[in-house]
């Protein structure tokens, strides 16, 4: 399977950052233009966008991407956890598992009354997700301005592949636990 | 051209305001007929198409739009369908078929026992279910194609015309296989079903279109009779895009008229405790309990009425509030997919522009009260929650003729797409509210020297654990003979415009290709449980009685253990004679769990959680004020 190039679709340069808000703006228009129904619609090229879209929008797949197309090596495999936010994260699995574990039995609950029990148990959990939240936008944030400074480098011809690497792993091990993290949310929502 | 009267859509305002934004209206291309738009029901179904620009829904041969998606299998086997099939759910509830649509596509032991309270018996039939009528097996698909047929003829006595084409809509949380049941279905009445569409976003586009909406977020929150769905999409420029859907296709109206029935089965019960309970009781109770739910959305107050019911009469006054005391539970469980929607279109309640209830049951006003509450607005008025989903059919049925342009819709798959891997885990391969078509790529390679195929489980569903999601088949991939790790097979996993899956296989090294036929499962015990109720169906009610008789005492069991925990501990909240009132509940539901048939353990049950539903809120709302006092709020 030859590889798509989502920066050449996309019609932006190769960087590790792209504009995304300008991006998702021309999103749906063009998208609207090459569905099917639209009369002189294309399946591949409509897949296409949207596949090229959703890659540059995702820092993570975006940053794969872009290593696998410089690289030529496909981007699988085990991200090595980011040493300086490892007890973060620790903190963070802690969470999600016990959360995930008080959300099987809140599922479970058939009256009322079984979920009362678990009410202390709710609260206290529920307290304890808005300051990892916020401590792991931080992150989001500090990915981002990363990846700008990244931009910077590489239009100026800096190919620092082991920073975009790491900048890389980051952005997974954020993006998983932001995901994480909001099914938590959903969970314990009462 | 309208033997029934005039075309039904006939504001005049909406004509003007149509011309202006969105039509460009040709003439239907003859060459190849013309495409109606259905909407497949839980409940009713309605049917329509194009005319001259305006989407019309037609009037049946008794001059309703509504056709009740009933099918009845009468004895002198003359199949009947809509409003004469709905006249004999009391007198024949074992051969008169309604609400099949929340079987359509499911197998047997997929099903929840709570689900299978219908009045005629289910079997399993092959990786499907089956209603046994006269010695027969008749599958969920036949009762819908027996729908579709019908509308077909209503639509075609209209339009003079033969129709072959069609647009069907299905709830958007339908998966791979209720989706093909239905196209089959559609097949199997003479109609090529050219899209497959999603409900939630039909009606999105009836409203957009209607109200010439231009720019904004559009949330369409579903309850029809038996599915629920939720969608929130983009409206920008006619381009109607689909951003998150959410749902569950168990979820509806039906489940409400059940818990009235519940209630009302419990008190005939302690009226004449020897009444004779029979299946044609059931099937007025069922009927009455519906009527009184409609008339309670209107009024504070309705009577049941039961004439005859066992040796006396049966009358009550059923409140509003009782109703809704009834209701809350089922409707509190639309909340959870709302939130997971949101999150998932990455938007907050408040940056929504519209909100538009569809299905019948959104005209309940506890329903309202809740998305007014889940979605802190209120919801948009001028949408017709029985017609909205119909004629949005429709307008995509002009869009794919050609005779409705600037105006596309981009939906989602609902459900991620997903294959088995090593340790039993889903391993993602189309992640759900991706946009459709859509396609993906998976490598395969032969894991001994000369493996000559290897079996692949196609999953759907969002669970990490492989066993937990909906299994669509297995597919056998094939290699040449080669050495282990060498062979290289490209699967291509397509989702088209329908929300169907099609898998295509791609032998790199000898560049052979091959569409892959997906097996279904048949589960081994369905075909036990086949066997067992091949020779009756009393036995195969037996077994639907048995398996929810297990499922009431487990579940009383769990709230008698609640129960006395909370009366252990929290002696501190207990009002006055309180402790009393919960103990002889216990002790009641304890007693007929022994002894008692079902409607007596289910009413024991309800008055348990009745009782304790004071205290409960007491304890929830002790919680919260420790946690607020914790942070220094209080």
């Amino acid at each position: 399977m030859m590889t798509r190039d989502a920066f050449q679709i996309a019609g932006v340069d190769r960087s590790p950052w792209v504009d995304s808000e300008a991006l998702s703006g021309a999103h749906t228009a063009r998208a609207a233009a090459l569905h099917p129904d639209s009369g002189v619609g294309d399946g591949r090229a409509f897949d296409d966008w949207n596949w090229a879209c959703r890659t540059l929008g995702d820092t993570k797949a975006r940053l794969d991407h872009l290593l696998e197309l410089e690289t030529g090596a496909p981007q699988t495999g085990a991200r090595a956890l980011p040493q300086q936010h490892a007890t973060f994260f620790f903190e963070l699995a802690d969470y999600c598992q016990s959360v995930g574990a008080l959300a099987r039995r809140l599922g479970a609950c058939g009256s009322l009354l079984e979920k009362a029990i678990l009410a202390t148990e709710v609260v206290s959990a529920q307290g304890r997700w808005l300051p990892l939240h916020s401590r792991l936008l931080q992150l989001q944030a500090e990915v981002e301005k990363s990846c700008l400074s990244l931009h910077h480098r590489w239009m100026q011809g800096g190919r620092d592949y082991t920073a975009i690497c790491e900048t890389r792993d980051l952005a997974a091990y954020v993006s998983k636990w932001a995901a994480e993290l909001e099914r938590c949310r959903l969970g314990i929502e009462v | 051209m309208y033997p029934n009267g005039l075309p039904n859509w006939s504001d005049a305002d909406w004509v003007s305001r149509f011309d202006e934004t969105h039509a460009i209206l040709e003439s239907t291309a003859m060459n190849e007929g013309r495409i109606v738009g259905i909407d497949l029901g839980t409940t009713n179904s309605l049917v329509g198409a194009m005319d001259s620009g305006f989407p019309l829904l037609f009037p049946n041969s008794e001059g309703r739009r509504l056709t009740p998606s009933v099918v009845a299998y009468p004895e002198d086997g003359v199949v009947q369908v809509g409003s004469p099939a709905r006249r004999r759910l009391a007198l024949e509830p074992a051969t008169t078929l309604y609400s099949t649509k929340r079987f359509i596509g499911r197998s047997h032991s997929d099903l929840q026992a709570s689900e299978t309270q219908v009045r005629y018996p289910l079997v399993p039939s092959g990786s499907t279910v089956a209603v046994p009528v006269r010695g027969q097996r008749v599958g969920m698909e036949t009762v819908a194609s027996a729908v579709l047929s019908q509308l077909k003829t209503d639509a075609e006595k209209i339009l003079q015309e033969p129709v072959s084409r069609a647009v069907v809509t299905v709830p958007a949380y339908f998966n791979d296989a209720q989706r093909n049941a239905t196209k089959r279905a559609g097949e199997a009445a003479g109609l090529q079903v050219v899209r497959i569409l999603n409900e939630p976003t039909a009606a999105a586009l009836a409203f957009g279109v209607q109200h010439s909406l231009k720019e904004g977020w559009i949330a369409v929150y579903d309850l029809g009779g038996g599915t629920f769905d939720i969608s929130i999409l983009k409206v920008s420029a006619g381009v109607f895009e689909v951003k998150a859907t959410c749902g569950n296709t168990c979820l509806g109206g039906d489940d409400i008229d059940a818990r009235i029935v519940e209630r009302l089965t419990a008190e005939l019960f302690a009226q004449q405790s020897s009444a004779a309970l029979d299946s044609l009781v059931q099937a007025r109770l069922g009927e009455e309990a519906e009527r009184v739910k409609i008339l309670l959305s209107e009024q504070a107050t309705a009577t049941v009425q039961l004439p005859f019911a066992g040796n006396s009469h049966f009358q009550r006054e059923l409140s509003r509030g009782e109703l809704e005391a009834l209701a809350l539970p089922v409707v509190e469980r639309t909340r959870k997919p709302c939130f997971r929607a949101l999150s998932d279109a990455g938007i907050l309640a408040s940056q929504l522009d519209r909100l538009i209830l569809v299905g019948g049951q959104s005209r309940m006003p506890l329903v309202r009260r809740l998305a007014v509450e889940i979605f802190g607005r209120e919801p948009d008025t001028g949408c017709n929650p029985d017609e909205a989903v119909a004629l949005g059919a429709v307008l995509q049925a002009g869009i794919l003729e050609g005779s409705v342009r600037e105006a596309v819709l981009l939906d989602v798959t609902p459900l991620s797409l997903g294959i088995e891997t090593f340790g039993g885990l889903m391993n993602v391969i189309i992640p759900r509210n991706t946009a459709i078509p859509a396609k993906a790529g998976e490598l395969f390679t032969n894991a001994v020297d000369g493996q000559r195929s290897m079996q692949v489980s196609i999953l759907q569903g969002e669970r990490e654990l492989a066993k937990d999601n909906w299994k669509l088949g297995e597919l056998q991939i094939g290699f040449a003979p080669c050495p282990r790790g060498t062979a290289r097979v490209g699967v291509q996993f397509q989702i088209d415009e329908n929300g169907i899956l099609r898998v295509l296989a791609r032998d790199t090294k000898t560049g052979g290709e091959q569409v892959l036929d997906i097996t279904a499962v048949v589960d081994v015990e369905d075909a036990r449980v086949e066997e067992m109720v091949a020779a009756s169906v009393e036995h195969a009610l037996e077994d639907m009685g048995a398996r929810r008789m297990t499922e009431l005492r487990l579940k009383s069991q769990h709230m008698i253990g609640s129960a006395r925990a909370v009366l252990s501990l929290s002696l501190a909240l207990l009002e006055e004679g309180e402790q009393e009132r919960i103990i002889s509940a216990i002790t009641a539901l304890e007693k007929a769990c022994n002894e008692a048939p079902e409607p007596v353990i289910k009413s024991a049950c309800a008055q348990l959680d009745e009782v304790t539903r004071p205290l409960a809120q007491r304890l929830l709302d002790a919680a919260y004020e420790k946690a607020l006092e914790a942070q220094g709020v209080l």
